[in-house]
């Protein structure tokens, strides 16, 4: 009707597929994906779940359209006794003027605060505001009622209500649905979700701050209105997880760090072999566990040598006297033996033996040897006697000297069977030296058994002196080891467990930087797909609201990520590119944020079809005022558009150019007694024009008869139809069907009959004769050229009650 | 003149601009005043002639007996031309691009 763009159908249809959700297109990318590990999926699958699932999937969010039908405040603001502001519960536009302080902003924040529980006016002056937000005039009774519709539910009310003197935060809030039994809070009507993503209130000061936050600030909102939260979500999901899952692996890392601090002073091969193992990436766990247990000292040294000396055995004193004395008695033994045989005593007897066996044979002959002698029986049996007599003293002999043999090497043996020990390493054992010496000094032996005897017992004795201290010595230093590498043993068996936990996830980390790095590449690209209609429908939108302004919106994107996150406006100003923010002026930012923001408030999914904007034009010029109220003329052909304005401009430029749009004007007294007027009405400006009409006296009577019928039918058709539309919104009936059982009847009568008892054949008779001056106003709607000649003020005046009559309706 | 020499004056005025900083509020008189002659054109062609009444009236003939589309852009047109030709107090004069599109706008209403 203005010649503004109609709805554009391709961006509509684009606009759907950026609507698909997050998970879906995320499904589609790692489908497409075909080198992307199973895994790898899985992690991002996972976290998609994670954020989707539980905080604010689709499923618990509200997105049945509702309206606005009332706000209606008390004690509150700028308001005193109870002011309403009454609303048509469907598409169209709204003007609330009014001067400064007049109390309409009042009614913003009253929805606003009702919606959200705060304001954004407030929301950084909190303490000025504890002090400002009741009225001063009349503070109570203090209450807040916002009425809403809802298809297929029908009316609803918020109630928010203040005892008297109770602080801004201690109010009670209710909703109500119909006439059913109020209910505490407003969290069952889900809205929590909506309001966050498609806030339907935006104020002067929201607006002029959206670009004061800096590029981060400013991704942050964009990607709100995107949905894109569930993507961030995700990413900060695996984030997270890959920390909380790298902080077992950081920490046997940690661990692995300060143990080899550890080892480092430490003073010990098991520490050099612990060293050596924990610097290994991928060391055998097995092979430090054994270290730390100790179940692996074949292969050290230290530790075996110092137990060897801990077990080492020396003869004791009793071994010792008893060797020495059997080695002197057998010496001693041997001696007296020997004394008993002399020297030659052996040839002697054999001699004789000899000179017997020749008796034996030769019978008693001269002695062969001296020839002196006889060798008679006689002297044989005496030889006989004396020979048997000297081989025992032989054989005595020879067992003594056996014995002295033996307890010699006996003796010997306790000496040269004495361990040696060698140095150990790192260990200082200062009895070891003396040790050894006294062991070298018992096995150097002397000749003879005596010497041999008495060398043995003193050298001896002084081994096993010094022996019980070298004992000593190792066992200390053994104990001394042990007890130092206890806590280290235990320390090496933690990091043991924690490095077979870490090694057990190490794959999970792995996949989950993989999936990290796979979400964080693709979001990026399907960040900036859905930012594309967004971005179009903002240049779009831009393009109404800039007029003369020479800046042209480019590329809107979306770079980087976490920290270095960042919307990037690229722009041209008279063609020359350059970013877009720094070269606007305040009112040009500020259309600029109006037209990347509405598009959120007037995004598909959200069930708000109501936008209220609290003085959004105060720094534009009147160009791009008329540029707004297009916007806002499209907007308002599917959401409910409410203006606040302090600025008559608005105002006049919807006065004057047949914008269908109504004004009221919210005028505020003394006393804070706030009241809101009907300013243009599209039925009521119909009826200001037939006026006009029939004052113009330089009109010819036959085209004022022409003219006039036509304009009565569309002054009560307009009213007729405000009304329907309210009552049906009201009842909760879809918007959808209202404008179908509108449009499919025609006649002026069947419409007022829709507008009057919802039934488009239902009997208006008593409707029509209820009140004086009806019945002629619908004649006149239908009168043929002849029959409306003469129509004068008083015909006007009749439409004009009926009009406001069939308005009243509700 | 007629609504055509007087739109083709006004655009010119737009096109040179060599009117010390006003072309845009001459270009807007003129428009208005073809615009004016326009809308006398169509009441005259659909026989509803009204040379002395108010240009509102007969905005409103038009409404009542002209198409949709000719009588909203006639009726925007003309009043916001009317808005440039008038010094507000608080109003800056039109933008040239401004005066330039209600230019578009007065010509496509011109009678075929």
């Amino acid at each position: 009707m203005l010649g503004m763009g109609e709805p554009n159908d391709s961006a509509v249809s684009r606009s759907n597929e950026s609507e698909r959700s997050v998970h879906d297109v995320i499904l589609r990318m790692l489908d497409e994906d075909t080198g992307l590990d199973d895994a790898i999926k899985g992690a991002v699958l996972d976290a998609l779940a994670e954020v989707i699932d539980t905080e604010h999937g689709p499923v618990d969010a509200n997105t049945t359209p509702t309206f606005l039908t009332t706000i209606s405040v008390a004690g509150f603001r700028g308001i005193g006794s109870q002011a309403k502001l009454d609303l048509y519960p469907s598409p169209g536009l709204m003007v609330v003027s009014g001067r400064n302080g007049s109390g309409k902003s009042s009614f913003a924040e009253a929805l606003e605060l009702a919606l959200t529980g705060t304001s954004f006016r407030w929301h950084l002056k909190e303490k000025m505001w504890e002090e400002t937000w009741q009225n001063l005039h009349r503070p109570d009774p203090c209450a807040i009622r916002i009425g809403f519709t809802t298809e297929g539910v029908g009316a609803c009310t918020i109630g928010l209500d203040w005892s008297p003197g109770a602080p801004l935060t201690e109010r009670s809030s209710w909703t109500q649905t119909g006439m059913e039994k109020r209910v505490d809070g407003i969290e069952h009507l889900s809205w929590a979700r909506p309001l966050e993503l498609w806030r339907p209130v935006l104020s002067y000061d929201e607006l002029g701050r959206l670009f004061d936050g800096g590029p981060s600030a400013l991704y942050d909102a964009l990607a709100k209105l995107l949905g894109l939260e569930d993507l961030a979500d995700a990413e900060k999901w695996l984030a997270a997880q890959l920390k909380s899952t790298k902080t077992i692996r950081d920490r046997a890392d940690a661990e692995r760090k300060q143990l080899l601090a550890v080892l480092a002073q430490f003073d010990d091969e098991r520490a050099e072999r612990a060293t050596a193992l924990l610097r290994k990436k991928g060391a055998s766990v097995e092979d430090v566990l054994a270290l730390a247990t100790g179940s692996d000292d074949a292969a050290s040294t230290v530790l075996p040598a110092l137990r060897a000396i801990t077990r080492l055995v020396t003869p004791t004193l009793d071994d010792i006297e008893a060797a020495v004395m059997r080695l002197r008695s057998a010496a001693q033994a041997a001696a007296t033996a020997a004394a008993n045989v002399a020297d030659g005593t052996r040839q002697r007897v054999e001699l004789l033996q000899a000179a017997l066996r020749f008796h034996d044979q030769a019978g008693g002959v001269e002695c062969p040897v001296c020839g002196q002698g006889t060798l008679d029986d006689e002297w044989a049996a005496i030889t006989r006697q004396t020979i048997t007599g000297t081989e025992q003293a032989l054989s005595e002999y020879r067992s003594a000297t056996a014995e002295l043999t033996q307890a010699r090497s006996a003796a010997m043996n306790l000496a040269a069977n004495l361990q040696t020990v060698g140095e150990v390493d790192d260990v200082e054992l200062p009895a070891l030296a003396a040790y050894c010496d006294a062991v070298a000094a018992a096995q150097a032996f002397p000749d003879g058994d005596a010497e041999l005897a008495s060398h043995l017992e003193s050298t001896l004795v002084s081994v096993a002196d010094v022996v019980g201290a070298l004992r000593d010595e190792a066992t200390v230093a053994l104990q001394t080891r042990e007890s130092a590498w206890a806590p280290i043993a235990a320390q090496l068996g933690g990091w043991v467990l924690l490095e077979q936990e870490a090694r057990a996830i190490d794959g999970d980390v792995k996949t989950m930087t993989a999936a990290k790095r796979w979400m964080a590449d693709h979001a990026g690209q399907f960040r900036n797909l859905r930012l594309q209609p967004v971005a179009a429908q903002a240049r779009k939108i831009w393009g109404q609201l800039r007029q003369e302004s020479n800046v042209d919106l480019g590329d809107i994107t979306l770079q980087g990520s976490a920290t270095r996150r960042r919307a990037i406006l690229g722009g041209e100003v008279d063609g020359k590119p350059t970013k877009a923010l720094s070269v606007m002026s305040q009112g040009e930012l500020h259309a600029l944020a109006l037209a990347l923001f509405l598009p959120r408030a007037t995004a598909v999914d959200s069930p708000f079809r109501f936008v209220v904007l609290d003085d959004p034009i105060q720094a534009m010029d009147p160009a791009k005022i008329d540029g707004f109220v297009q916007v806002l003329s499209d907007i308002a052909q599917t959401h409910q558009v409410i203006v606040f304005s302090h600025d008559d401009r608005l105002a006049s430029v919807i006065r004057e150019t047949g914008v269908d749009a109504r004004l009221v004007e919210v005028v505020r007294e003394t006393g804070s007694k706030v009241t809101v007027r009907d300013n243009v009405n599209p039925a009521l400006r119909q009826v200001n024009d037939i006026f006009a009409l029939i004052k113009d006296d330089k009109l010819p009577d036959d085209i004022r008869a022409r003219v006039l019928p036509g304009l009565f039918r569309v002054a009560v058709e307009a009213a007729a139809k405000q009304s329907y539309y309210t009552k049906q919104a009201l009842l909760g009936v879809p918007r959808v069907e209202s404008e179908q059982s509108w449009a499919s009847v025609k006649k002026t009568i069947s419409r007022l009959a829709l507008a009057v008892h919802g039934q488009p054949s239902a009997d208006l008779k008593g409707w029509l004769d209820a009140k004086p001056g009806r019945r002629g106003t619908l004649r006149l709607c239908n009168a043929v050229h002849s029959e409306a000649k003469g129509i004068d003020v008083p015909e006007a005046r009749d439409l004009e009650r009926t009009v406001q009559a069939v308005l009243a309706l509700r | 003149m007629s609504a055509v020499e007087l739109l083709a004056q006004a655009q010119h005025i737009l096109a040179t601009r060599g009117t010390a900083g006003s072309a845009s509020r001459m270009a807007a008189f003129l428009a208005r005043r073809a615009l004016e002659e326009i809308i006398e054109a169509r009441c005259a062609s659909l026989h509803a002639s009204a040379p002395w009444a108010t240009t509102r009236s007969k905005l409103l003939i038009l409404r009542a007996l002209d198409t949709a589309d000719a009588s909203d852009g006639a009726a925007i047109a003309w009043s916001r031309l009317s808005n440039a030709c008038h010094l507000h107090a608080y109003e800056m004069q039109p933008s040239t691009a401004e005066v330039e599109h209600l230019c578009r706008v007065v010509t496509r209403l011109m009678p075929a």
